[in-house]
């Protein structure tokens, strides 16, 4: 009698047929859920969520904005957050640009310089670093040395000496950024290669007949690119402190894109009659560092646990 | 301990030559002629060879760079394009302003972040720790630029608790001995004008070091963790060392080793950052001056800045180095 069997029956039976793939599944969420849970702490989740807000900004800010960025609009000048009320959300600055739209589309110039710089000096740190480590002698001097002088100068400082002296431009700030932040990646990388050629996964590489560059790039590069990372993450919340820094001093891109920088640049004269042209693109720069910070910590504290207690990559 | 110190003290020296070969390429390298920025736009070309000639922009490359250097090893940087003076007595003049500005800047960070790291270092995971956590979040993710401006707003504005701009009340005069405006006032005993100075230094110092605030109780609060954990302490607590004295007596003198070496390598950050705040505040420092330097781009007024920037911070360095002898005993400095 098939119509008298329990539903639970044959649920159980269907269950006990499909057991190896379930029991895979539920394995492989399990390893899912592992891997996982050391991120949904409440200081990883919120900076992933800050920071999706920002990089949305920046990829779409043509479809976003209210208003064009640049329109200038004497008479609306200076209005104060309107919220829902009207068609300023966070108000206008003395030209009467509105400052929500300047702000969508500055997430898109603070974002792009800051990843520019950090790959641009990973790639340049990570290179000499291998170089200096793999090869010693009077290569890894000289460029020790070159560290040497980058690192004697206070940080900034350099970056503004450069701008002053070759100009405003998209390029010369993403050099004028990069200049002193190779050196961390160079001295990890360094001290990396330095023990890993001594490993024996390298010595079978040699002595297979590889040469140099396929020991370096196959075998070396591949085991640094975790610290390179989590350098990388806080590397980028300097950088987009000191683009905002630079930008504020009026040596960051020209005047005609809007970045964050710029903006409070431009607020400071109106510091005391209209706090809204200061209060909202600082915010932005903070809230964006702070959630890269954040991040750049859940990443070394799961990434790198070695690394966890020297306080700042 | 004399000898290490002249040893660091040799060991700069190529570091200084190679920084000034690099400060000098710069200038050279840089598109524009420093001649045609000294005369108005009608200015024949006479004049400029003149003023090229009195510059000494005319001489070869490597004329100018030894020029350069033997200028720069007496501090000598040549006269200000804009101001007609030499540089070093524009520098000088201004210079005690920035130190006093970063010292005690470095001081708020050390007063803030150490107990606070210390506290936090103690207790792991209590709410206290969590407090210094996110303050030590806030201090390295905080653009003191826009910190500036809010407290400005907030402070000087809204509650007009403190100035917002300058060293000093006008008419407030105190003889200068060490250019420390607050030392100043006390050696001539007066009261008011050590106020005052005060009052003007706090805001511009206190967001000065805010990000180095946020650091150091960073590393503060591991460098504790770490030393908690190590023998030495558990040794001390058996002896029956009260727990207070254990924690600040021992396991903070040997985290000092960190924290020390944190400050010498932020106070270089600290002092770009003085360009910054320096200006916002009105403080009349070096770093204002080189900000009005590079809107003229006077050349000799931004390397001497830069110079004497780039020395106190190696000084500073050098300093921390030599300060570890006196904290921890094991550092071996004839090695």
């Amino acid at each position: 009698m098939p119509q008298s069997i329990p539903a639970s029956t044959s649920t159980a039976e269907t269950a006990g047929a499909e057991t190896a793939r379930q029991v895979l599944a539920r394995q492989a969420s399990a390893r899912w859920r592992a891997a996982l849970r050391p991120w949904l702490t409440v200081k990883a989740v919120s900076a992933i969520i800050v920071l999706a807000v920002f990089i949305t900004f920046a990829l779409f800010a043509p479809w976003l904005v209210p208003f064009d960025p640049n329109r200038q609009n004497l008479m609306m000048a200076l209005t104060p957050p309107q919220y829902f009320d009207g068609p300023h959300f966070l108000g206008t600055d003395h030209v009467g640009r509105d400052i929500l739209s300047r702000i969508i589309y500055g997430a898109r110039i603070s974002l792009l310089i800051a990843v520019a710089v950090v790959v641009f000096s990973g790639i340049v740190g990570i290179v000499l670093g291998l170089i200096s480590g793999y090869f010693g002698g009077w290569v890894d001097f000289g460029i020790q040395k070159l560290l040497e002088v980058f690192w004697a100068f206070p940080p900034l400082l350099l970056a503004i000496t450069i701008v002053a002296f070759f100009g405003q431009g998209l390029t010369v700030l993403i050099v004028a950024l990069a200049i002193q932040r190779w050196i961390p990646y160079c001295r990890v990388a360094r001290a990396n290669t330095l023990s890993l050629k001594e490993h024996e996964f390298v010595m079978a590489a040699r002595s297979l007949g590889a040469g140099h560059t396929r020991i370096v790039a196959r075998h070396i590069a591949p085991n640094l690119m975790q610290s390179a990372l989590i350098i990388g993450t806080f590397a980028m919340a300097t950088a987009i402190l000191a683009e905002a820094a630079l930008s504020f001093l009026g040596l960051g891109v020209p005047p005609n894109i809007p970045t964050w920088g710029a903006m409070l640049s431009d607020a400071r004269s109106y510091i005391s009659t209209s706090w809204w042209m200061s209060l909202f693109p600082g915010l932005c720069i903070f809230l964006t560092v702070l959630a890269i910070n954040l991040l750049g910590d859940a990443l070394r504290d799961n990434l790198d646990p070695r690394l966890r207690r020297s306080g700042k990559a | 301990m004399l000898a290490y110190t002249a040893k660091r003290l040799i060991g700069t020296v190529p570091v200084l030559l190679l920084v000034t070969l690099l400060v000098f390429a710069m200038m050279h390298a840089a598109p524009g002629d420093p001649a045609t920025m000294l005369v108005n736009e009608e200015a024949t070309p006479e004049e400029i060879a003149e003023i090229r000639a009195r510059w000494g922009l005319d001489q070869p490359m490597i004329v100018q760079y030894l020029r350069f250097v033997a200028a720069a090893l007496t501090l000598d940087f040549g006269e200000s394009f804009r101001y007609g003076v030499p540089v070093s007595e524009l520098i000088a003049e201004r210079f005690p302003a920035t130190l006093e500005l970063a010292v005690y800047a470095t001081l708020i960070a050390v007063v803030i972040a150490v107990p606070l790291g210390v506290w936090a270092g103690a207790r792991p995971n209590s709410w206290i720790d969590s407090a210094g956590s996110f303050f030590g979040f806030f201090g390295i993710s905080m653009p003191n630029f826009w910190m500036a401006i809010m407290l400005i707003l907030l402070v000087a504005g809204t509650l007009n608790w403190l100035p917002s701009s300058g060293r000093s009340t006008w008419g407030i005069v105190v003889p200068t001995v060490t250019g420390f405006r607050t030392i100043d006032a006390i050696i001539a005993g007066k009261w008011t004008a050590f106020r005052d100075a005060m009052a003007h230094l706090l805001l511009p110092a206190f967001v000065l070091g805010i990000n180095m605030t946020g650091i150091l109780m960073r590393i503060t609060r591991s460098s504790i963790m770490e030393q908690m954990s190590e023998d030495y302490i558990m040794t001390a607590r058996a002896k029956g060392l009260s727990g207070r004295l254990v924690l600040w007596r021992h396991g903070l003198r040997n985290a000092l080793v960190t924290i020390i070496t944190i400050v010498g390598l932020e106070f270089g950050a600290l002092l770009s950052g003085s360009i910054i705040v320096e200006t916002i505040f009105a403080w009349p420092g070096i770093g204002a001056l080189l900000l009005q330097g590079l809107g003229a781009r006077d050349y000799p007024l931004i390397t001497g800045v830069v110079m004497v920037y780039t020395l106190l911070f190696i000084f500073v360095n050098l300093l921390v180095d030599i300060l570890y002898a006196s904290i921890d005993p094991r550092i071996n400095l004839d090695r």
